[in-house]
């Protein structure tokens, strides 16, 4: 990290550190209060936040469950901590099973450290007991019950800051430093070398025999701190075990994709869309055209680009404004609620067995379910999947058969004019195009999909402010890293159109289109332009008089065809160019195949 | 006997683990040998949910494959109908 912040004052590092979902952000929030940097950590997509309180320079940390090395960010947490003058560790108070483990390493390490124990609300109504004392004494460190949710406790922990102390190590600890003793290494990098998190000339990797280790003192621990007066659990916890049936979990899958479609597809890619692209263009784009107009003279070839048909400033900026950001917004909103109330990474257990089937596991459902929203956000997420394979095999699924809410919204409409039959007939061709792909991938691809190991939280409701603050920042971390992207892709598609390359584009396809699908010569031009904006793609076929099986035929082939210029680049970015081209090719080669066998058979 | 076989509300100890790094996920989450777990559910060939204390944990149905499990049955504790019906 920079370290921009640190002259003048003597302003200390504090790394808030913690298990995912712990309510570190809530005590985040309760610290650093209204002034908040987000920033994303150099060469990841990881987002750090820092703020101030007195006189500590606060750093959020990812969620983690070790400070370690096997994805970003881990990655991100070590370094942060790393530079860290004072840890505050927040566990929850009903998981410390879990959550020790990496308390224990931080003891370890000798940062001062303080540890704030929360969830003590839920503890009691959990009829446990826990004798923090004790587990103050192990570790050597300030130990401060906190109720975060309701601010129970923080004055305290805050008052007690100044009280962090490096915590004890264990004795395998001591014994595996020992010969390293006199070096000019500090102790967390040592730690950090010995668990080969760290590449230090000759230290050894000893991760097994430490992790083990620990692992074994926190059992250990725990049975001393926690008493369970009762193992009784809340209803929480019995809804959470009735999502893992699939008798109950897959109609509340259904359900939620119904609430998901009239929330997220009607209410917000209609309505609300609609309202502000059109305000866009009743009064922005009049006004940019305008202030243009001053500057380049009308007609003119930059004039094009900037404010024309497809221009940067007018369609580009309404695309994104009006379009782009209500459904990201809407979509991260949603995933949100998922992820807080613990529902997420229930369905990602009902759905793995499936998923398997297409070379993914349970995670993928996060990915597959943002491609709905925005297929160029989905491919973004691919990289919290645990392999290469798996992420390239989500990649070509989502730009293949995921048709994103703003192309979904018209092909609806379109369907729905000519029948229900029509529309499960579709649903049934892009689902069966979906396994065939993933099946087929799974099959031939070299490797073997990881296997899901994933903590089940308990069930809660969601914190409205933590699930509107994670909605926001994710919302803006995706628009800063996309809407460039979304820049260069009109900048590109407004050359192709000064320069005729569009139309001569059009023109190779047209007699494909009309001849092996059947099609009239314009609904090229749709497919092209649904690489611009794929909702434009299917708004071209409102205005073609088409029979009910040409409809069929020309929205399956759009779903099929490539997705819009803003994923094709983030793709080129995600895959390299070679993967890239080659997933479009493929794509696009398939978009015809199913398309027009489909043609030749409802002719 | 192997984790993905155990029958839900069957206490079993953790015997060993496969190699590599899936090995130091579980201890992370906390699973090693010797771990004593209850198998919660079984999603019908797909992952098993195991508790161990309060804490829930899914585990796809390969890896469950591949984690060799003791059951009390086994151990000699339990006796009779009850271990041969789970087995």
């Amino acid at each position: 990290m920079e370290k921009q912040q640190r002259g003048g004052t003597k302003q200390k590092r504090l790394v808030l550190v913690g298990n995912p979902n712990v309510g570190k952000s809530v005590v985040f929030n309760y610290l650093t209060g209204m002034y908040v940097d987000v920033s994303n950590f150099p060469g990841t997509t990881v987002e750090i936040a820092s703020g101030t309180y007195k006189n500590y320079l606060i750093m959020d940390t990812p969620g983690i469950y070790s400070v370690s090395s096997f994805n970003d960010e881990e990655k991100v947490a070590r370094d942060v901590i790393l530079e860290g003058d004072i840890l505050l560790n927040v566990v929850d108070g009903v998981h410390l099973e879990r959550d020790l483990f990496l308390t224990l390493q931080l003891a370890e390490m000798g940062i001062p450290l303080i540890v704030a124990v929360n969830m003590m609300d839920e503890v009691k109504r959990q009829k446990m007991e826990l004798d923090l004392d004790a587990l103050e004494n192990y570790l050597g460190v300030p130990v401060i019950p906190i109720i975060a949710a309701q601010k129970a406790g923080l004055e305290e922990l805050t008052e007690k800051l100044h009280l962090a102390r490096p915590g004890r190590k264990s004795q395998e600890i001591e014994k595996l430093m020992k010969p390293f003793i006199g070096r000019e290494i500090s102790d967390v990098k040592l730690l950090l070398a010995l668990e080969d998190d760290l590449q230090i000339d000759d230290i050894p990797d000893k991760r097994e025999e430490i992790y083990f280790a620990r692992r074994m003192h926190v059992d250990e621990l725990c049975k001393t701190v926690v008493r369970y007066k009762n193992q009784k659990r809340g209803i929480g916890d019995r809804i959470g075990d009735l999502l893992l049936k699939p008798a109950v979990g897959v109609p509340i899958l259904f359900l939620m994709l119904y609430l998901a479609y009239q929330l997220l597809g009607v209410f917000v890619a209609g309505n609300v869309v609609d309202y502000l692209e059109g305000l866009m263009q009743s009064t922005y784009e009049p006004w940019i055209q305008g202030v243009v107009s001053y500057l380049v003279p009308e007609g003119s070839i930059v004039a094009e680009i900037l404010v024309g048909e497809f221009g940067i400033l007018t369609m580009t900026v309404t695309y994104i404004v009006a379009l782009i950001l209500p459904l990201v917004i809407a979509f991260h909103l949603f995933l949100s609620i998922l992820e807080d109330s613990g529902y997420l990474p229930r369905l990602a257990t009902l759905l793995d067995r499936g998923f398997h089937k297409i070379g993914l596991n349970g995670r993928a459902v996060i990915p597959m379910v943002l491609g709905f929203g925005c297929v160029t956000m989905a491919s973004i997420s691919t990289r919290i999947l645990g392999s290469d394979r798996e992420r390239l095999i989500a990649i070509v699924l989502l730009s293949l058969t995921i048709p994103c809410s703003a192309q979904l919204g018209v092909i609806a409409a379109l369907l729905s004019q000519i029948g229900f039959g029509y529309f499960i007939l579709y649903v049934l061709i892009i689902l069966a195009v979906f396994l065939a792909t993933g099946t087929l991938l799974n099959r031939v691809l070299p490797g073997k999909t990881t296997d899901l190991l994933i903590d089940i939280p308990p069930m809660r409701v969601p914190l409205i402010k933590n699930v509107l603050q994670k909605t926001w920042s994710k919302s803006m971390h995706f628009l800063k890293e996309a809407g460039p992207i979304f820049a260069v892709g009109a900048l590109l598609i407004g050359v192709l159109n000064v320069t005729g390359a569009l139309e001569f584009l059009q023109n190779l396809t047209a007699p494909l289109v009309v001849s092996w699908m059947k099609l009239p010569k314009e609904a090229a031009t749709a497919f092209i332009m649904g690489i611009i904006r794929r909702d434009f793609g299917a708004a071209g076929f409102f205005n073609m008089a088409l029979s009910k099986e040409q409809t069929l035929v020309a929205m399956t082939t759009l779903t099929l065809f490539v997705p819009c210029i803003a994923s094709i680049i983030v793709i080129l970015k995600e895959r390299g160019i070679k993967q890239g081209l080659l997933v479009f090719a493929s794509c696009i080669f398939a978009a015809f195949l199913v398309g027009g066998v489909l043609a030749q058979f409802v002719a | 006997m192997t984790l993905n076989k155990l029958q839900p509300g069957q206490r079993a100890t953790l015997q060993d683990l496969p190699q590599g790094l899936v090995r130091i996920q579980a201890v992370r989450l906390g699973l090693m040998p010797g771990t004593e777990i209850t198998c919660v559910f079984r999603v019908n060939r797909g992952p098993v949910i195991i508790s161990k204390n309060l804490q829930q944990i899914a585990i796809g149905q390969e890896l469950a494959r591949q984690i060799t499990v003791n059951t009390q049955a086994e151990e000699g504790k339990a006796v009779g109908k009850t271990a041969e019906r789970w087995n």
